[in-house]
């Protein structure tokens, strides 16, 4: 979670990705704004944020394990639940997943179910779209998995013009 | 998670229909999902009328859902205080497993918006619900692919109209026939 937490610091919030190119993380370059108003947060500010702040709590009270009890879906689930409340936190409305709703749904090509995707938080601001993932990484804790860069590649195609954020799941 | 949902592409006959045989079974609320400047819930006893099936915005993100429950449930926003200052409330399943989550979408210029209905809860109240209604989607519409299609809807798919989610969203992942 530290390492996580430190790459996740490393970024440019106004940058879109998170890694080099081919370990792309996150919208097709300029689609999230700056801060439109002095004190406002982007949308990848306020995931790191979160995701900072999670890795800290873990941190102070000893492994993963011991604080989540159940490794994996459960950590999974709160670390969604927590990036949700951030996010309305700073007025963002939660329309799909998130621990509050059903996930968007996202059809394949032609409207069949396969190429489909459901994003874990769907979330709109001032007619903005912000997609959040969670995805399994490599050893180096960034690079996404070969299944998770193919799901992001897809939502992008999806919705060429939102944002996707991918986070690292809690190790 | 995503095992109980229903998405669905319908227009305002196709809703009056399946929401007057819905309606007719069992005494529902509908109360707006979002986040709100106040409390204030507002909720309708019934969806019929001449808004049903017109999607205003043209993307199921921004276009009405509602929460539906039973009429005595009391149903409860979530405080959210913001960061800018001030205290927004948020209506959501999350303080309300009891509900299912009913999107209507419908027409937009010459697309039709997709609906869904779903639930992440399983109280039992809220898998009833979502039952009641998915069992009358499916015997009311018909399947293509995975959405269920109202039958002006599957005339205007015939008639050259878009079936999407979004008419951002590029054509190729409109719902067609093949």
């Amino acid at each position: 979670m530290g390492r996580q937490a430190a790459t996740l610091r490393g970024l440019n919030p106004n940058e879109t990705y998170i890694g080099g190119a081919e370990t792309a993380v996150g919208s097709s370059a300029g689609r999230i704004e700056p801060p439109a108003v002095k004190g406002q947060l982007t949308p990848l500010q306020i995931v790191i944020q979160r995701a900072e702040e999670n890795a800290n709590n873990v941190e102070s009270s000893g492994s993963p394990s011991a604080r989540t009890g159940k490794l994996g879906k459960q950590s999974t689930r709160d670390q969604i639940v927590d990036i949700a409340g951030k996010l309305k936190q700073h007025g963002w409305q939660i329309v799909g997943g998130g621990g509050e709703l059903p996930e968007e749904y996202l059809p394949g090509p032609r409207g069949r179910r396969r190429g489909s995707s459901y994003p874990d938080i769907t979330a709109t601001k001032d007619g903005n779209t912000l997609r959040v993932n969670t995805i399994d990484t490599r050893a180096d804790g960034v690079t996404p998995s070969t299944r998770e860069a193919n799901n992001a590649a897809r939502i992008r195609s999806q919705k060429p013009d939102d944002t996707v954020i991918l986070v690292p799941k809690p190790k | 998670m995503k095992r109980h949902q229903v998405h669905f592409f319908a227009v305002h006959s196709d809703l009056m229909a399946l929401l007057g045989e819905i309606e007719k079974k069992r005494e529902l609320q509908f109360v707006k999902a979002g986040l709100f400047d106040t409390p204030d819930l507002n909720g309708v006893t019934s969806l019929f009328d001449s808004h049903l099936g017109f999607a205003s915005k043209g993307d199921s993100n921004f276009e009405v859902s509602y929460l539906v429950a039973e009429r005595q449930e009391s149903l409860i926003p979530e405080t959210v205080p913001q960061i800018a200052g001030g205290i927004k409330y948020s209506v959501s399943q999350k303080l309300n497993p009891q509900t299912v989550i009913f999107q209507p979408g419908g027409r937009f210029e010459q697309c039709v918006i997709s609906g869904s209905l779903g639930t992440i809860s399983e109280a039992q109240t809220s898998l009833l619900l979502f039952q009641l209604f998915s069992k009358e989607i499916k015997r009311q519409f018909e399947k293509l692919k995975s959405f269920y299609l109202g039958k002006e809807a599957g005339q205007l798919l015939g008639k050259g109209w878009r079936l999407t989610t979004s008419v951002k969203s590029p054509q190729v992942y409109d719902l067609q026939r093949d």
